[in-house]
């Protein structure tokens, strides 16, 4: 039984829990930027298109609704349902201040704000998008129903996503609290869940590859959202699949947060189980605390071993690294953004090229490289939280950035040059440039393991962002990861590009560094004669010199100080690490 | 009618037994200081007298309620755990609003009575204004005790509530649990600061690896029963929870 004015309690909670959000992405300026960019961009881009094709959309009168508009549809609310179960399951099992909301109000009232705040967060995201196209829609069909049935349809869809969604994730949640199989293997289990997650998005829209193609989701009734949406506008859509969305979201909702509140409150009142409960009843009691008292992180790493000749300090933190990381994986979290941004445009060029290898193993030549860097010690001062200042008195920088390092170099390193040298060899590349490659990864880890405490130890970050209830997890900060991807991603491209297709390499770095900042200082300067256009004749001149130089001796002297540079970008990287780290000083 | 009563209230969690077999009851309108050493089960008790967790066996009325009718509970009760439950992003006066909102508090009488509790503990409105991440611990523990009791409940569960204080501040909490118990709230106190306990607590449980291993006043308690003579109630804490097994006598003596 919940409280008799719930409804309004959850509605109060919802927008306290939006409000809380709006807050902690504001105070990540760059976070914020980033995601309003993300917003404004593709509206302006459908503000600019609404406006020069309104001839044209006119013109064309009355159209039925296409199959692929509703596939279309069901795809993304599809998605939305994919990232809802991911938000439940990963940052949002349990809720904040738990001891407080739970003796406050009922189950059903937290529910009910969970569910308000998430659809808020969701329509804040397609609030601007959904608005230009409302406008356009009413601008272009004098359509006045559409001014209501767009945004209708777009919080049905929203709603709905998130609801299903969250009946999802919380039944993850409830396994993972409850069995003990469950909550030892998640992290295989949900990586294999998003595996199948992105391969099931795959199939359905690359028909060219076996694929069915997104219209063959229109039968889903998900899609139909889109024939709400269109009612009064020329496009002609389905009123009974319209009508079907309307009553079916509002059974939805009844049913949803029904389910929901029977899986959260069994969820937040179950005493969860332990991953590592069957694995100790299964060892040897006597043995493991004889052992345990002597060599408990080494035994806790296993099988990863750090060698007994690297210092007992150096190790300890090595160690330590790689036990945050293991126990706590939600913590890479940060390192999915690039690698889905430039992992999904690979393997779009992969499926295209005549050989996929032709792309994938230069790509992990200069990804797997940053992985090895970014995953251990982007963010190790964050990492320490509020054991930092015990670290910084227990241990000289010189140690304590080694060991940081250390995991990247052992772990990271073989993948990386193992990975990249098979499959070099597997694919169409010649012996010398197979190994040129497998020097581009080695080199290049070598530089992202380096540079990765570097960046960390001089911008880190402290506050933790709601990742489940661990305030442990910190990540780096966005700026930082962005700057190291880019960083290391950059200039080992370069060096890949070099060693394989010098002249293209060649022509990259002549429009980099003169044909593109003389063509802006021209179009700057315009006709005018003076400082501007001077600048735009000497960058030009620098693109010609640039281009004038051989392929083959570009390849000898290009890679060649990239490499040096590599080497110097290294050391130096090191001894900024361990010269902060000796020298700093905590905030209360 | 006491205010809380359990009998044979038991949680075990897999093989582990961490309250066992527990028998107590609080009068209304009393403080009840329990203690304990580190994982006696002082938490798990709180949790399950606030509904938070279910007991495996046993059972537990809190105001007349059992504890596992959480929907009938919460209003009657207020809790103040040891780690304050309080939002980063939001300020004193942002989050006690919520809270009193939650409960449906009149508007203007809580406006007064957060004034004045934040008053009596001297947090200035400049600092009620401030977002709680700015905080030091001392002055989440104020805003969360205030949150607490804000609602005047029938019960509150109060765990560590002087910690992080500074003496000023401790002793105006102090007063406010008298205060609160002579208003007709009973009050469960659970504090590793045993002359709070000696202050304020009208009877005091000890908690011994879940099983309570004593009850009385403290005065009572700091009397030693064979030879009259008076100890300080932190030696009787440590004789009834040393893991000697003289402990075995003092258990019956006080038990």
């Amino acid at each position: 039984m919940a409280e008799p004015n719930w409804l309004q309690h959850a509605l109060g909670v919802g927008v306290f829990e939006f409000r809380r959000s709006v807050r902690a992405i504001w105070q990540d300026k760059a976070r914020a930027f980033l995601m309003a960019a993300g917003l404004v961009f593709p509206s302006l881009m459908l503000v600019g298109f609404i406006y020069l094709f309104s001839g044209v959309i006119r013109d064309i009168g009355t159209v039925s609704l296409p199959p692929v508009a509703r596939g279309t549809v069901a795809l993304l609310w599809l998605f939305g349902v994919f990232i809802a179960t991911q938000r439940v399951v990963s940052a949002r099992p349990r809720i904040d201040a738990e001891s407080l909301i739970l003796t406050t109000v009922s189950a059903r009232t937290v529910v009910g704000g969970l569910l308000v705040a998430e659809t808020l967060r969701v329509l804040a995201y397609l609030c601007l998008p959904v608005s230009v196209l409302t406008g356009g829609m009413v601008y272009l069909f004098s359509s006045p129903a559409s001014a209501l049935l767009i945004p209708l349809a777009a919080v049905l869809l929203g709603l709905t996503a998130v609801l299903v969604g969250m009946v999802l994730g919380y039944a993850v949640a409830l396994l993972i609290a409850t069995s003990p199989f469950v909550a030892r293997h998640k992290t295989v289990l949900g990586g294999v869940a998003v595996l199948a997650a992105m391969g099931g998005y795959l199939f359905v829209t690359l028909p060219q590859f076996g694929g069915v193609g997104q219209e063959a989701l229109a039968v889903l009734p998900v899609g139909w959202f889109v024939d709400l949406a269109v009612i009064g506008s020329p496009i002609q859509g389905s009123m009974t699949r319209a009508a079907v969305v309307g009553v079916g979201s509002l059974l939805v909702v009844v049913g949803g947060i029904a389910l929901i509140e029977r899986e959260a409150t069994r969820l937040w009142f179950t005493d969860p189980v332990s991953g590592e409960e069957g694995q100790k009843e299964e060892s040897d009691p006597a043995a493991t605390t004889s052992k345990e008292t002597r060599t408990a992180l080494a035994d806790a790493t296993a099988p990863v071993r750090i060698p007994r000749g690297i210092s007992q300090p150096t190790r300890r933190v090595a160690q330590w690294s790689i036990l945050r990381t293991r126990r706590d994986p939600r913590r890479l979290n940060f390192l999915l953004l690039p690698v889905v941004i430039v992992g999904s445009a690979l393997f779009s060029s992969g499926m295209q090229a005549e050989s996929p290898l032709a792309v994938f193993v230069p790509a992990a030549a200069v990804l797997l490289p940053w992985m090895a860097g970014a995953t251990f010690a982007m963010n190790p001062f964050g990492d320490e939280g509020s054991v930092l200042p015990i670290t910084l008195i227990s241990i000289s920088g010189l140690a304590y950035v080694r060991g940081v390092m250390l995991p990247g170099l052992l772990l990271g390193l073989p993948i990386a040059v193992l990975v990249t040298g098979g499959a070099a060899l597997v694919g169409p590349f010649e012996l010398p440039a197979a190994v040129g490659l497998v020097g581009v990864a080695l080199l290049a880890t070598v530089v992202a393991v380096s540079t990765a405490p570097a960046v960390g130890i001089w911008f880190p970050r402290f506050s933790a962002i709601s990742i489940g209830q661990s305030r442990e997890v910190v990540p780096p900060r966005l700026v930082t990861t962005a700057f190291h991807f880019l960083g290391v991603t950059g200039p080992a491209t370069l060096l890949t590009l070099c060693l394989l297709n010098p002249r293209f390499a060649r022509t990259l770095v002549a429009g980099i560094v003169g044909f593109l900042p003389a063509a802006l200082l021209q179009l700057v300067a315009g006709e005018d004669v003076g400082v501007l256009s001077d600048a735009s004749t000497w960058f030009y001149g620098i693109g010609t010199a640039v281009q004038s130089v051989s392929g083959e001796s570009f390849q000898l002297v290009g890679g060649g100080l990239l490499v040096v540079g590599a080497v110097v970008i290294t050391v130096l990287s090191y001894r900024l690490a361990v010269r902060r780290f000796d020298r700093y000083s905590p905030s209360l | 009618m006491p205010s809380i009563e359990t009998t044979a209230l038991t949680k075990r969690y897999g093989s582990t037994t961490a309250v066992d077999q527990l028998d107590f009851s609080v009068p209304d309108g009393t403080v009840y200081g329990f203690l304990g050493p580190n994982g006696a089960g002082k938490t798990t008790t709180m949790r399950i007298l606030t509904g938070l967790t279910t007991p495996t066996s046993g059972s537990a009325t809190v105001a007349g309620v059992p504890v596992t009718n959480r929907d009938s509970l919460r209003p009657h009760i207020g809790y103040l755990p040891e780690e304050p439950p309080l939002y980063e992003q939001a300020t004193a006066y942002e989050q006690l609003e919520y809270v009193a909102g939650l409960r449906d508090l009149p508007s203007r009488e809580t406006q007064n009575r957060i004034d004045e509790l934040l008053d009596r503990l001297d947090l200035s409105p400049d600092d009620a204004a401030t977002r709680i991440a700015e905080y030091s611990k001392g002055m989440r523990q104020k805003v969360a005790y205030v949150q607490a009791v804000l609602h005047d409940p029938d019960v509150a569960f109060l765990d560590e509530p002087t910690s992080g204080l500074d003496p000023r501040a401790a002793r105006t909490i102090r007063e406010l649990i008298g205060e609160l118990s002579d208003e007709g709230t009973t009050v469960f106190l659970s504090t590793h600061i045993l002359p709070v306990v000696e202050e304020v607590a009208d009877t005091v449980g000890i908690l011994y690896d879940g099983k309570l291993v004593a009850e009385d006043t403290p005065d009572q308690l700091t009397q030693r029963a064979e030879t009259g003579e008076t100890r300080t109630l932190e030696d009787a804490f440590l004789e009834l929870t040393s893991t000697d097994p003289a402990q075995d006598d003092t258990e019956e003596t006080y038990g």
